[in-house]
């Protein structure tokens, strides 16, 4: 027992040297800097005006929050100083005398206390941030970085805010900022342990709120007090509690553009100013607090005797709360009251929308239903005696604190309808309060209801050329562009969407006659691999109206130089005097020239670039052509055995190409191609229904097929092919299962793929033969170095890779 | 063209003032040798220069004469505002240690040439960096002041809102300059006919003995005497949390004349002066030490 009464005295008095008295310590205060200089920081909230010293500025709120600092510190007898007390332009101090004066005060912890910003309008956050001098693993002062873990944790319990993280966040300054080892002005010159505290970002607009509110930065100030207390092990505690918190409406949101929208926890609902709260005992009211008009909702009984209390909240447009509460020592109470307003009367629609009467236009398809109350309404009850007739896909939702009900489509309207939308009386408000009588209302939607695509390059199963590939869409009006370049995509084999070259993005301007978007892809094409385009349902018009669907589907990228190798190039068309413009032409307009601005592998072409009067019949046959004649009819003849074919540019006006054959006073229209894509293609035809004879090619002609888009184009013509009847359109292999090894290669160029070869022929980049074998395996020795296309022949057709050969 | 227009500006203020200031020689100190030097500290003969790690950790001497570095301590705050003795042999510096969380500190005298240290007054709160007398060191805590020096004396030191003058132990109480907050960089001019001293909040001043004939230098911090007719200080700008620019400034102690000795972007700091040697020591804000000596006619 003597050694047990021993041992515990030997504890008594360890605890009673290790713990010590607030009075005996120096607290040095640093309340940022002051003045309401370009250095401090001014978040203009109404009903302040820019630059209005009591507005909030940082420096007010920092000083706020020091001078109740030192108010509590001193009321323990603790000896602090201050760098400032007031804030004017003498209080913007220099950092080194600030420095100077906590190391010369001998204190035993300086406090410079801030607050923190994001500075983006957009982008919000609410969270503690601590900083203390050096590495955040490696910090020049341990005591500096206990005491940062120490109040975070205070701070962090402060619940009349709301964070928008509740996680410690401290961090050494020399890691937090990219400013080397040079770090926080105010810290650098300390002997002494210190840190910086931002409290709370005071440019998240329900914060700056609270912090124009003095009790609230006392609640900060008491935090601090208790990290110094928890820091240091004082014997002192606060021997009295603190009640506070947050009052807001239960239902109404606070929606004024200075918010953006950004709400933490129950920051979104509204703030009620000039409440009461009351801290009533044994039926005696204690204490009264109203809460200011600077939309922050916040009450607090700063030092309340512990107790068991009545918790009582009231406002004239409220229904009253109240809570019994339990008050202790040390303690602080944190009590949020999401508060019921009074509504004695019934609700009623009091405007809505689209207004439309008997004889006015139809109303635009894609509007949206909005009908305002006079009381925010009890949401499931509105919904469920919500109605349109005849019955529409759409969703409903709420706007301004549930004043506002809409009723959004989930397309459009159908076009020429008339349509019923009602309430049914037992729509109530929260009060329980139902309608007087139902409210009804018609309106007619309008003729036009789908945003159309006229026309749309890479099309559903096209090939395209793998070079320089551009997507192209046309429409019937003009396309919303805010998100377009989102809203058409294109994805590789692997899913991954494809960049595209932004810069080179052009929309249609309002005088167009028809709407386009084009872009061009970043990177070319790998000849052989697949391709996704995807269209999203929400690509709309210039008035939002939708397309009728999404869609999604492939196409293969090709050489188009390659393509329909089985034909042979009879005219290459690389020079000039082979084309010219024809008087048989009679479009508007019509010129036929060599061009270098479109090349099939960098070799020249020949451009037909027209316009056509008019929007067209539609009909082939009575169109407008603009032709381009052969100057010298070439010296090759096709009959009925035979295929042609053409290297076509095409300009997505979904025009014709057509060519004309003659023998002797005999004539053939034959065509070709529908202009319905963007880029080379390889085209060929079969002319096994050409009457018998031999015939000559004469002319290359573009015939108006009809439409907006069909008035006007540009056409490029390169190599004009011929090949069996049964040649026209055969398709090469799809050459992604084609392996071809080693590459570079500088002996033997070996091709594998899951059909058996035939041979292997090796190309050069200008379109030349160079090497050609039988079977899979060729020798390119005697190659010289350079980037070759090795089409690779099996029974099916064949495939391309490009390949390098090495020596 | 920039250039041009600030050398206009500089003859011009030369002009106006009459007074003809050349560097005659600029350079870094202990370049390659030491890497975090600041807080630099001049004898009154500007022979001797201690220096300490940024956050006035440690010190350590470097006499021009030989060219030597010596290692004083490691102690904490040792580098705040530590003085040599008029004869060169002693260092009176601050050590500071903490006990359960309070800090306390000592004073402790670094013998030179027999390069030994020992405590002149041991551990109490509160206490003042030391103030050179004559032939030792003033001790001021909040105990109260203690003299190591029997000698008749005369000293300064900054207190909150006033400073103290102490001739042969009577104490002055003079408050030139009505601030809350703390006078600091006190120090009497070289003649002992004046003092410098920076009030908190309100800038650089010198006064006579008695308080008055008050001249305001403006808001530079750190200001330390050129002579007994010139200051050297800092100026410096910053946002609020670091700093933006700082340079040493010349100030003639009637406030008649003032020339920026480096350029803002310099990042110069705590410069420390001696007259009779013509010599201006500060650091960057990077650590480096340079030594510029002055021509003024």
């Amino acid at each position: 027992m003597k050694k047990l009464n021993i041992l515990l005295l030997a504890l008594a008095a360890t605890f009673t040297v290790s713990a010590i008295d607030m009075k005996d310590l120096k607290i040095y205060v640093n309340p940022g800097h002051g003045g309401h200089e370009s250095d401090d920081r001014n978040v203009v909230v109404p009903p302040f005006a820019p630059g209005d010293p009591e507005g909030f500025w940082e420096s007010n709120a920092s000083l706020e929050k020091g001078l109740h600092l030192r108010d509590i510190l001193q009321s323990f007898g603790t000896n602090v100083m201050m760098s400032r007390t007031t804030n004017n332009a003498d209080d913007d101090r220099d950092l080194h005398e600030i420095g100077y004066e906590a190391n010369a005060f001998g204190s035993d912890f300086m406090f410079a206390i801030h607050s923190n910003a994001t500075g983006s309008p957009t982008v919000k956050n609410n969270q503690p941030l601590m900083l203390y001098r050096g590495y955040t693993d490696e910090p020049q002062c341990p005591e500096a970085k206990e005491m940062c873990l120490v109040l975070n944790l205070h701070l962090l319990e402060n619940e009349v805010t709301s964070w928008s993280n509740n996680k410690p966040w401290h961090a050494g300054d020399w890691t937090f900022y990219d400013w080397g080892t040079s770090g926080l002005g105010v810290l650098r010159k300390l002997t002494v342990p210190g840190m910086l505290s931002e409290g709370s970002f005071h440019d998240y607009i329900p914060e700056t709120y609270r912090l124009l509110n003095s009790d609230y930065c006392w609640l900060e100030a008491y935090h601090f007090a208790k990290a110094v207390q928890e820091h240091f092990n004082t014997r002192d505690r606060f021997t009295t509690g603190v009640v506070c918190g947050s009052l807001y409406d239960s239902r109404l949101i606070r929606t004024e553009e200075i918010y953006r929208d950004k709400f933490f926890g129950h920051d979104k609902s509204r703030p009620i100013c000039g409440a009461t709260a009351s801290l009533i005992q044994g039926g005696k009211t204690i204490a009264t607090y109203k809460t200011d008009d600077l939309f922050n909702g916040v009450y607090m009984f700063r030092s309340v005797q512990p107790g068991e209390y009545t918790l009582k909240i009231e406002h004239p447009e409220y229904h009253a709360v109240e809570t019994p509460i339990v008050v202790t020592a040390d303690k602080v109470v944190y009590k949020n009251f999401a508060m019921d307003r009074i509504r004695k009367t019934a609700p009623e629609v009091v405007s809505y929308s689209p207004l439309w009467k008997e004889g006015d236009d139809g109303v635009v398809c894609n509007s949206r239903i909005e009908i305002n109350f006079n009381w925010d309404m009890d949401t499931q009850s509105v919904e469920e005696n919500f109605s349109i007739t005849p019955a529409v896909e759409g969703t409903l939702s709420w706007e301004d604190s549930q004043y506002r009900l809409v009723f959004t489509p989930k397309r459009a309207f159908d076009t020429n309808t008339l349509y019923t939308v009602k309430i049914n009386k037992a729509a109530k408000h929260p009060a329980n309060i139902s309608m007087v009588k139902d409210f009804v209302f018609q309106f007619k939607s309008g003729n036009y209801n789908e945003f159309k695509i006229l026309a749309q390059s890479p099309a559903s199963g096209e090939k395209v050329h793998f070079k320089a590939p551009i997507v192209e869409f046309r429409f019937e009006t003009h396309p919303n562009t805010s998100y377009i370049q989102n809203e058409i995509i294109i994805k590789d084999d692997q899913g991954k969407q494809m960049a595209y070259n932004v810069r080179s993005k052009k929309f249609s301007k309002v005088n167009d006659p028809f709407g386009f978007f084009q872009i061009k892809l970043a990177k070319d094409l790998v000849v052989g691999k697949t391709y996704t385009v995807e269209v999203s349902e929400t690509l709309r018009d210039h008035i939002n109206m939708p397309v009728l669907n999404g869609q999604k589907y492939t196409f293969t990228a090709v050489d188009a130089d390659i393509e329909g190798a089985k034909l042979t190039k009879v005219v290459p068309f690389q020079t000039a005097g082979i084309l010219a413009f024809s008087d048989m032409s009679n479009a508007k307009t019509c010129t036929v020239n060599t061009s270098s601005k479109q090349k099939l592998n960098n070799r020249s072409s020949y451009e037909i670039k027209y316009t056509f009067e008019g929007l067209g019949t539609g009909v082939m046959e009575n169109s407008q052509v603009a032709v381009a004649k052969f100057v010298t009819m070439p010296d090759v003849t096709f009959n009925n055995t035979n295929s042609i074919g053409l290297k076509l540019y095409g300009d997505l006006s979904k025009n014709f190409v057509v060519v004309r054959l003659v023998n002797g006073e005999k004539c053939e229209f034959v065509k070709i191609a529908q202009l319905d894509w963007l880029g080379w293609k390889d085209c060929s035809v079969s002319l096994a229904n050409l009457p018998a004879g031999d015939y000559k090619v004469e002319s290359i002609a573009i015939a108006q097929n009809g439409g907006e888009i069909s008035k006007a184009g540009a056409v490029y013509v390169d190599c004009l092919t011929k090949g069996a009847a049964g040649d026209a359109g055969i398709e090469n292999v799809e050459s992604a299962d084609l392996r071809i090894y080693p590459n570079p290669a500088s002996e033997l160029l070996i091709a594998n793929m899951d059909e058996q070869i035939m041979g292997i022929e090796l190309y050069s980049i200008d379109g030349k033969l160079v090497s050609q074998v039988s079977g899979n395996v060729m020798n390119v020795s005697e190659v010289a170095e350079g980037l070759y296309i090795a089409k690779v022949y099996s029974a099916y057709g064949y495939g391309t890779k490009h390949i390098v050969v090495k020596h | 063209m920039r250039i041009k227009l600030l050398t206009m500006a500089l003859a011009c203020t030369l002009l106006a003032s009459a007074q003809n200031v050349t560097i005659t020689n600029h350079a870094q100190l202990l370049k390659g040798t030491e890497r975090n030097a600041f807080n630099p500290v001049l004898s009154s003969d500007g022979q001797k220069l201690l220096f300490s790690e940024d956050n006035y950790q440690g010190l350590k001497m470097y006499d021009f004469a030989n060219d030597v570095t010596v290692k004083i301590t490691d102690d904490a705050m040792a580098g705040f505002c530590p003085t040599i003795s008029a004869d060169g042999n002693s260092v009176y510096y601050l050590s500071q240690e903490r006990v359960q969380g309070r800090v306390y500190r000592s004073m402790k005298n670094f013998n030179v040439k027999g390069a030994t240290e020992k405590v002149v007054v041991a551990k109490e709160r509160g206490m003042l960096p030391p103030v050179k007398v004559k032939g030792g060191v003033m001790v001021v805590s909040d105990k109260g002041r203690k003299m190591t020096a029997k000698v008749n004396s005369k000293a300064v030191y900054g207190g909150i809102s006033e400073m103290v003058l102490v001739v042969n132990g009577v104490e002055k109480h003079l408050a030139p300059v009505a601030t809350p907050h703390m006078y600091m960089w006190v120090s009497l001019s070289p003649d002992g006919q004046k003092i410098l001293f920076y009030a908190g909040g309100k800038g650089a001043f010198v006064c006579d003995l008695n308080g008055k004939n008050l001249v305001s230098l403006g808001k530079f911090t750190a200001p330390a005497w050129y002579g007994n007719d010139f200051v050297v200080a800092q100026h410096s700008t910053s946002d609020g949390h670091q700093y933006e620019s700082s340079q040493i400034m010349l100030l003639k102690a009637d406030a008649s004349f003032k020339q920026a000795l480096t350029k803002p972007e310099s990042m110069a700091m705590n410069p420390t002066a001696s007259g009779l040697a013509n010599k201006v020591v500060y650091n960057t804000i990077d650590g480096r030490l340079f030594v510029m000596e002055l021509s003024i006619k």
